[in-house]
C-alpha cells in the first residue's frame, strides 16, 4: 500500500492540472452547439434528452479544457440552481425535461459529482477564480463525507449514497469501478487535505490490477463484499460505463501496460460491448468516439498514429462525442507522438 | 453570502428584526411592524453544518466582488436603483414590486424615486442586454453574459445590483427545486442565506420555508414565518392561504394564536375549518366535547351545503354524544347526499343506537362490501336485532341473508344471537344447533355455552345439560345453576347477552350440514290467524323460523343503548318506557309504565300497553298476573290468542318442571284451543306422557315426530320407553 501511495504522489506530481487550453476551441464549439442549451443544460440526447450530474460534469469540465469561461458560467448556473439541490450538498442525479418536477431522482451519482468538482477546480486554477475554488473544496468534503466507505486499509467510493450499501444490497456494497476519475482523486486531496482521496485512489488501482492479473477488463457494477466480483442483476460486461476506465487511467497518467492489457485484449478486434468471463463481443461498436478508445490504448502501448478520420471531430451521440472530446484533449497534452 | 453578516447589516441599518429564537416558545406574536416598512423574514439559525457552493462562485474575481455583508455594513450607501429603473422601464409590475420590497427590507429609511419613468443612464447597451436577459428569467444567460464580458474586458464587473439580483432570483429557484425534491435542511438554508427572498413579494417562498420548517419538526418556527406573513403582508388570498396552511400542519393553540393577527374577519373560513376539526376530533371521542357556538357553525354550513361531509362529522359526533336520533338524521342527510359507505356505516350506528334494528340491518345489508367497518356495524346490527325479547318478526328474505353473512364470517356472537332468536321464538331445535355453531366458532363464547344449555334443559336432554354444566364449571356461574332447584324456571330465561365483541381468531370448522336449515321442517302450519304473518315466504329458514311468534314490538319504543327510558307522562311516552324496561330486565318498573299506559292513552296504546304488561308479569314469573292481563279486553282478539298460547306454554314448563305432569298435559290441551303445537311442544308432550307413564301415547307422540323429521331427541324418547318397558318385565 506504501508504495502505492507513493507512486500515487508522484503520479499527482508529474501531472499538474492544465492552465491552458487542451482542447481545440473549434471541437468544443461543435460539441456546445449539439449538446449545449442557451440555459446550461447538456442534453444526453440518446438518453430521452435527459440531463445528469454527469452531463453536466463533462461539460463543465470540456468547457474548461477548451478555456470557454462563458460557457463554464453557463452550465454552472443551470447545475447549481437544478442539480445541486440536495441536504448534504452533492447534486441530485437526474433531470428530465418532461417531468414535473424535473428531478425525478434525488439520489445522486458519485462520478457526477465528482467532476463537477474537478471542472470547478479546473476553472477556479485556470481563470483564478477563487470562488470556483472554494466551491470546488466544499463540494469534493461533501463527496469525501457522504460516498467514502472505509473499510480496514482500503477506501471505496461508492456510487451513490442510497442503494449500494451492504444494508441496501444483499452483495453490497456494490461498486463501479468507473467511478474511478483517476486525474480527479490527487486533485481533490490536494485542495482538501484529505488523504482519504489517495486511499480511493490506492484502493481503485488495486481492484484494477487484481482484475488485470486475472485478464478480466473492468466490469459494470462489482461486488465487493467479499473478493470482488461482478454484481448481481447487473450484466456482468465491459460495457458503456466501464471502457471509460482505460481513458481516465490514461488521462491520470497511469496507463501501465500490464494494467491496460485487459482493455486491449478485450478490443484487439475493435470497440466492443465484452462478456468480462467469456471475453466474448455482446455488441460492436463503431461510433469514432469509441474508436479513439481503441486508437489511444494502441498509441499509449506502441505510439501507433491515431488514424486521421479519428483526429477531427464530428459531434455524434452525446456520450461518445464527450469520449472523443476527452481522449483528443488527453492525446493533445500527453501523446503529442501519436497526432 | 454570510448570514451572520447579513444579520449585523440588517440590524445596523434599522431595520426591524425578529430573531425567531426571542419568541420562539410560548405563543407571543411579534409587535406590529411600522406600517410600509416591513423587513425581510429573517432565520436566525446556526449554518447548516454542510456548506456548500456559494452564489459568489460565478462572480467576477475579487477584489471587485466584495462579499455582500460588508458591502451593506458601509455608512449609507447609495441605493442602486438600477433595476426598479429598468423594471418600471419595461412594465414589469410584478419583478418592480418585489425589488421595491427588497430595498425596502434591505433600506428602511430610503424613500422610492419619485421620477421612476426616467429611464435609466443610456450608452450600455450590453448591460442592458443582461438586465434584459434577467427580466426574461433566462438567469444562466445573464451569467454567461457577465463572464463572457468579464474575459473581454479587464478591469469590467458587474454592477453589484445585477449580482445581488442574479443571486436572490437563483436562490428563489433552488429553493422552489429543493423545497420540490423535499429537501428540507436544504430549503432552510437557502432561506437563511438569503433572507431578501423572505418578504411579502415571494410569500410563497415563505410558505415553502415553513413547510421544511413544519417538515423537520420545528413548527414553532414555521409558526413565525407564517406571524410574519400575517404582520406584513396585504394581499388577501396570501394571508388566507397563510392561514389554510398554518391549519393543516399546526396545532390548536398555534394556529389561535395566528388567528389573532386577523384583519376584519377575514378568516371565517378558517374558523370554520377550526371548528370542523374540533367536532371531528370529539366525533371520534367520546371524551371530548365542543362548544355549542362550534356545532351551531357546523350545522349552519352542513345545512348550506350539497356535500356530504359535515352530515357525516355531525352525525358521528351526535352518535357518540348520546343523541342517536339527531345521528340518524344527520347520517340520512349524508346518505341523500351521496355520502357513501360512511354515511351508511353511520346511519347503522345510529339507526341501531335508537332501537331501529330492523332498519339499520336492512341498511346495513346494502354494504355489507363496502369495507370493514360497514360490515361491524352491519354484525353489531344483526346481534341487536335477533337477541331482543320478544323476538321481532323477521321475513325469510331477511333471516336468509343474516344467516349468510353471519356464516360468511363466522360470526361467533352472530350465530349466538341466531340461537337466542329461535329460543325466544319457541324453536329449540334450532337454537341449539345455532349455540353449537357459535361454540365452534368460538369456544370461550360463555353466553352461547348459556344458551346451548338452556336449550338442551328446555329438550330435556339432560346428559347434552351436563355435559355443559361440566365444561363450563368454574367458569361461569349461571350455566352452573341451571340444574339448582331453587332457581325459577323463568329466570333461567333472561335476556340473552347484548354485548358484542371480537369474532373468534381461529373458529373450528363446521359443516354446514350442522345449521338447524338442515334439520327436517316444522310439522306445524304456519297459524293463520294473523294475516300479516303470510307474508312470510317459504324458505329454507323456516326451519327455525318461529312457529309461534310474540307480536312485533313497536319500533319507537326501543330503549336507547345503556341509558334511561326517558320520562314523560303521555300515553305514548309511558309505552315507550315500559317496552324499554321491559327490554333492560326491569319488569316490575315496565309493568308499572305499562299500566300508565293503559291509564292515560288511547286505543292502540293501551292494547299495546295490556300486551306489554302481559309480557312483564311474564318476566316477573308472574303468571296469574299475565293471564289476567292477556285477557285484557283491550287486546284485539289475535293479539289476545297469542299471548294466551305463549302463556300457557309458559304455565306448561312450570308444572312440567315441578313435576305435575298431568297437570302440565292438560295445559297443552288448553293451549292447543289457540294455537297449533310447535314441534318443541310435541316433544315436550311426549316427555309428560312418558313421565306419566303413558307409554303408548308417548310413544305414539314419539314416533309421529320421528317420522316428520327424524330427530334425535324423538329418538331417545322411543329408546326411553323401550327401556323402561323392558325393564318393568323383570
Amino acid at each position: 500500500m506504501k508504495r502505492l501511495l507513493g507512486a500515487v504522489a508522484a503520479a499527482m506530481l508529474a501531472f499538474a492540472p492544465a492552465a491552458q487550453a487542451t482542447l481545440p476551441l473549434e471541437a468544443w464549439e461543435l460539441y456546445r452547439q449539439k449538446f449545449v442549451m442557451p440555459d446550461g443544460r447538456v442534453v444526453d440526447d440518446l438518453n430521452g434528452a435527459i440531463s445528469h450530474s454527469e452531463s453536466q460534469g463533462y461539460g463543465l469540465l470540456l468547457a474548461c479544457l477548451a478555456g470557454d469561461r462563458t460557457s463554464f458560467a453557463r452550465i454552472l448556473a443551470f447545475t447549481r440552481t437544478e442539480l445541486l439541490i440536495r441536504d448534504d450538498g452533492l447534486a441530485a442525479w437526474r433531470w428530465d425535461p418532461k417531468a414535473t418536477p424535473r428531478v425525478t431522482d434525488i439520489n445522486n451519482a458519485t462520478d457526477g459529482d465528482l467532476l463537477i468538482a474537478y471542472a470547478l477546480n479546473c476553472a477556479g486554477s485556470a481563470w483564478a477564480m477563487p470562488g470556483y475554488t472554494n466551491a470546488a473544496r466544499q463540494l469534493a468534503r461533501n463527496i469525501a463525507k457522504a460516498t467514502f466507505l472505509k473499510r480496514g486499509s482500503e477506501t471505496w467510493l461508492m456510487p451513490a449514497v442510497t442503494g449500494f450499501s451492504e444494508k441496501d444490497r444483499a452483495d453490497g456494497p456494490v461498486i463501479n469501478p468507473s467511478y474511478w476519475v483517476f486525474e480527479a482523486l490527487p486533485v481533490m486531496a490536494r485542495l482538501t487535505g484529505d488523504n482519504g482521496w489517495l486511499k480511493v485512489q490506492a484502493t481503485g488501482l488495486k481492484l484494477l490490477d487484481t482484475l488485470a492479473k486475472a485478464n478480466m477488463p473492468a466490469p459494470e457494477w462489482m461486488s465487493v463484499k467479499a473478493e470482488p466480483r461482478p454484481a448481481d442483476g447487473f450484466p456482468a460486461q465491459f460495457g458503456y460505463n466501464a471502457m471509460r476506465v482505460p481513458l481516465y487511467l490514461l488521462r491520470a497518467g497511469l496507463g501501465e501496460p500490464g494494467r491496460l492489457a485487459p482493455f486491449r485484449a478485450a478490443w484487439a478486434n475493435g470497440p466492443a460491448i465484452v462478456d468480462v468471463r467469456s471475453k466474448q463481443a455482446v455488441e460492436q461498436l463503431s461510433d469514432p468516439g469509441y474508436r479513439i478508445l481503441v486508437a489511444a490504448l494502441a498509441c499509449a502501448a506502441d505510439g501507433t498514429a491515431i488514424p486521421q478520420e479519428l483526429k477531427s471531430f464530428v459531434p455524434t451521440a452525446y456520450y461518445p462525442s464527450t469520449l472523443h472530446l476527452l481522449t483528443l484533449a488527453m492525446l493533445s497534452e500527453r501523446y503529442q507522438r501519436c497526432m | 453570502m454570510h448570514v451572520k453578516s447579513i444579520l449585523l447589516a440588517a440590524v445596523a441599518s434599522g431595520a426591524i428584526f425578529y430573531g425567531l429564537g426571542r419568541f420562539g416558545q410560548g405563543g407571543e406574536l411579534p409587535p406590529a411592524p411600522k406600517p410600509g416598512t416591513p423587513s425581510a423574514f429573517t432565520l436566525d439559525q446556526p449554518m447548516a453544518e454542510r456548506a456548500e457552493i456559494k452564489p459568489e462562485l460565478a462572480q467576477a474575481p475579487p477584489p471587485a466582488n466584495l462579499p455582500a455583508g460588508q458591502r451593506q455594513a458601509q455608512p449609507a450607501p447609495p441605493v442602486d436603483e438600477s433595476a426598479l429603473r429598468y423594471f418600471a422601464s419595461q412594465g414589469d409590475t410584478r419583478r418592480f414590486e418585489a425589488e421595491l420590497a427588497r430595498l425596502r427590507a434591505l433600506y428602511p429609511q430610503w424613500k422610492p424615486p419619485t421620477d421612476l419613468n426616467t429611464p435609466i443612464p443610456a450608452g450600455d447597451p450590453e448591460l442592458e442586454r443582461m438586465w434584459k436577459l434577467f427580466a426574461e428569467g433566462k438567469l444562466s444567460e445573464v451569467r454567461a453574459a457577465i463572464a463572457g464580458r468579464s474575459t473581454k474586458e479587464t478591469g469590467w464587473s458587474p454592477p453589484a445590483d445585477l449580482v445581488q439580483q442574479l443571486d436572490q432570483a437563483e436562490a428563489a429557484q433552488r429553493l422552489v427545486n429543493a423545497s420540490n425534491a423535499r429537501q428540507w435542511e436544504q430549503v432552510i438554508r437557502i432561506g437563511t442565506e438569503t433572507p431578501a427572498l423572505l418578504t411579502c413579494a415571494n410569500v410563497d417562498a415563505l410558505w415553502r420555508v415553513a413547510e421544511a420548517f413544519v417538515q423537520t419538526e420545528r413548527r414553532d418556527r414555521a409558526r413565525d414565518a407564517y406571524s410574519y406573513i400575517l404582520a406584513n403582508c396585504e394581499k388577501a388570498e396570501e394571508r388566507l392561504g397563510t392561514m389554510q396552511k398554518a391549519l393543516s400542519t399546526l396545532q390548536d393553540e398555534q394556529v389561535n394564536a395566528l388567528m389573532a393577527l386577523e384583519r376584519q374577519n377575514e378568516f371565517a373560513s378558517i374558523r370554520d375549518e377550526l371548528a370542523r376539526r374540533r367536532i371531528g376530533r370529539a366525533a371520534e371521542d367520546p371524551k371530548l366535547t365542543v362548544s355549542a357556538d362550534d356545532l351551531r357553525r357546523l350545522e349552519v354550513l352542513a345545512n348550506a351545503a350539497t356535500t356530504p361531509d359535515d352530515p357525516i362529522l355531525l352525525g358521528f359526533y351526535a352518535l357518540h354524544h348520546g343523541e342517536p336520533a339527531k345521528a340518524s338524521d344527520w347520517f340520512r342527510m349524508a346518505l341523500t347526499r351521496n355520502g357513501g359507505a360512511k354515511a351508511a356505516e353511520g346511519a347503522v350506528l345510529a339507526f341501531a343506537a335508537n332501537g331501529k334494528y330492523q332498519e339499520a340491518e336492512a341498511l346495513g345489508s346494502q354494504w355489507l362490501e363496502a369495507g370493514p367497518a360497514n360490515r361491524k356495524a352491519y354484525l353489531d346490527a344483526l346481534t341487536a336485532l335477533l337477541t331482543q325479547e320478544p323476538p321481532p318478526r323477521l321475513e325469510a328474505v331477511v333471516l336468509e341473508r343474516i344467516v349468510k353473512t353471519v356464516s360468511a364470517d363466522r360470526y361467533a356472537l352472530g350465530a349466538a344471537a341466531l340461537g337466542w332468536y329461535a329460543y325466544n321464538s319457541g324453536q329449540t331445535v334450532p337454537a341449539e344447533h345455532w349455540f353449537e355453531t357459535a361454540l365452534a366458532w368460538d369456544r370461550e363464547h360463555e353466553p352461547a355455552a348459556f344458551g346451548l344449555a338452556l336449550a338442551r334443559q328446555r329438550l330435556r336432554d339432560v346428559a347434552g345439560l351436563r355435559a355443559i354444566i361440566a365444561e363450563w364449571r368454574g367458569r361461569s356461574q349461571r350455566i352452573a345453576d341451571i340444574l339448582d332447584p331453587r332457581r325459577r324456571h323463568l329466570s333461567a330465561r333472561e335476556a340473552p347477552p347484548r354485548e358484542t365483541g371480537i369474532r373468534p381468531a381461529t373458529p373450528e370448522p363446521v359443516a354446514v350440514e350442522r345449521m338447524p336449515r338442515a334439520q327436517a321442517p316444522e310439522a306445524s302450519p304456519r297459524p293463520p290467524t294473523a294475516a300479516r304473518r303470510l307474508t312470510t315466504e317459504p324458505a329454507p329458514v323456516d326451519t327455525y323460523l318461529p312457529a309461534e311468534r310474540p307480536p312485533a314490538l313497536r319500533e319507537a319504543a326501543r330503549p336507547v343503548r345503556g341509558g334511561s327510558c326517558g320520562s314523560g307522562s303521555s300515553g305514548a311516552a309511558a309505552l315507550a318506557r315500559g317496552w324499554c324496561l321491559l327490554n333492560l330486565k326491569r319488569p316490575a318498573s315496565a309493568m308499572q309504565a305499562f299500566e300508565a299506559a293503559m291509564r292515560t292513552g288511547d286505543g292502540q296504546v293501551v292494547a299495546d300497553a295490556a300486551a306489554g304488561k302481559a309480557y312483564a308479569a311474564l318476566q316477573q314469573g308472574l303468571t296469574n298476573e299475565a293471564t289476567a292481563a292477556a285477557t285484557s279486553a283491550a287486546l284485539p282478539p289475535a293479539r289476545r290468542r297469542e299471548l294466551s298460547a305463549l302463556l300457557l306454554s309458559e304455565r306448561f314448563y312450570a308444572q312440567y318442571d315441578a313435576k305435575n305432569f298431568n297437570a302440565a298435559l292438560l295445559t297443552l290441551e288448553e293451549r292447543a284451543k289457540y294455537a297449533p303445537e310447535t314441534t318443541d311442544l310435541m316433544l315436550m308432550r311426549g316427555w309428560s306422557y312418558f313421565n306419566a307413564r303413558r307409554y303408548e301415547d308417548a310413544r305414539r307422540v314419539f314416533r309421529a315426530l320421528y317420522k316428520v323429521n327424524r330427530s334425535s331427541q324423538a329418538l331417545s324418547g322411543l329408546t326411553a320407553i323401550d327401556d323402561a318397558t323392558q325393564r318393568n318385565r323383570y
